[in-house]
């Protein structure tokens, strides 16, 4: 489907855009954020919850839909002892929650999420000279098969592959994994390769 | 006949008959479409994710879609034996998993391929005997080929046999 060249075009991407993402979380808390170096994969959709773990496993998602019509969303999936991690790292003190979170939890999650978004898009935007703009977030804690489902239904109309983008953010000794889904269609995505330089 | 388990993933579908199960893990939006037989023991269940065809460029996966899905459920079902007057239908799925203020077309997918469905069937004239649908979470289904049971599980919101 793509080509090395593609790929590691958007691991680089990537790189910049969780390196961005650090720096912003760490002015936020104060603290030093680290990022590993993402690992970026596409995937054939219906091999996509098996990368999270299988479809019934309990997972949260943060959701964002482009907005101006720039056929492209996102979605930020993250395992529950991520959650319980993030949070912690978030509030600064230990959180053992489960779904259903609480509003103040939610909207935690949903800021960093919104920070990791901007951040990977704003990398996006500078390399290609598009513009993206994305929708507020959404949050929804269930079966990792039903929350792709609505991502991968907008792609489903499109294509039938998705870019994952795993990445871990560290403080001290706290990780937290979580994995980033870019669902382009296939137009946008051929337009980011010329922009880039790396079309076919 | 050996039982067997068998997985449907999104846009596939299968046909299974006496003691086959048939599956389909972490139901979203999609539905799932399920018909049975009664005399024959025969089972079949697809997999959607859109409501029609005809609003999409993708026009290689029939059971990508409500209205397609169907036609090509029954046509399989039928080819093995099923005579499609006797046909009945539970439905599953079609939830809501995220909520925007000011809803969009594309949100509102569960809710459209639900309403999908049941055209596609009432064309086909196939009742809809039973259905566990909407909402705004995820379901995990298991239809018994035999006698046409439809167990329903979720996280947190119970388990149901419909």
């Amino acid at each position: 489907m793509f080509s090395t060249l593609q790929i590691d075009v958007l691991k680089e991407i990537s790189n910049i855009g969780c390196g961005n993402a650090a720096t912003a979380l760490s002015r936020m808390l104060d603290k030093r954020i680290d990022m590993e170096i993402p690992s970026v994969n596409v995937l054939p959709l219906a091999q996509a919850p098996d990368l999270l773990g299988g479809a019934e496993k309990l997972v949260t998602g943060v959701f964002f839909q482009a907005l101006d019509g720039m056929p492209c969303s996102i979605l930020w999936l993250l395992e529950q002892e991520s959650v319980g991690r993030l949070l912690s790292l978030l509030f600064g003190m230990d959180v053992h929650s489960e779904p259903p979170y609480s509003p103040l939890e939610q909207s935690a999650l949903m800021e960093v999420g919104n920070i990791l978004s901007s951040s990977y898009l704003g990398a996006l935007s500078s390399f290609t000279g598009l513009n993206f703009q994305l929708s507020v977030p959404a949050l929804a804690s269930d079966m990792a098969g039903a929350i792709l489902d609505v991502a991968l239904m907008q792609l489903g109309s499109y294509s039938n592959y998705v870019l994952v983008i795993k990445n871990s953010l560290r403080e001290g000794d706290k990780s937290v994994e979580a994995s980033f889904l870019l669902i382009p269609d296939l137009e946008l995505i051929q337009k980011i390769f010329s922009a880039l330089g790396v079309a076919e | 006949m050996k039982k067997r388990v068998l997985q449907v993933g999104m846009a596939q579908f299968a046909v299974g008959q006496g003691e086959d199960v048939l599956k389909t893990l972490g139901l979203g939006s999609c539905v799932g479409i399920c018909l049975y037989d009664p005399a024959m023991h025969l089972g079949g269940l697809v997999h959607i994710m859109l409501p029609e065809m005809s609003q999409y460029q993708d026009k290689s996966t029939e059971a990508k879609y409500a209205d397609t899905g169907v036609r090509l459920l029954v046509r399989e079902m039928q080819r093995i034996g099923a005579n499609p007057s006797r046909l009945r239908a539970k439905l599953a799925g079609g939830a809501q998993m995220f909520t925007f203020s000011g809803q969009s077309e594309i949100m509102r997918i569960g809710e459209r391929n639900v309403a999908a469905s049941h055209k596609a069937l009432q064309e086909l004239q196939i009742p809809v005997v039973a259905e566990h649908t909407g909402g705004n979470y995820g379901r995990t289904i298991e239809f018994y080929c035999n006698g046409g049971a439809l167990e329903v599980r979720t996280i947190g919101h119970g388990t149901f046999t419909i």
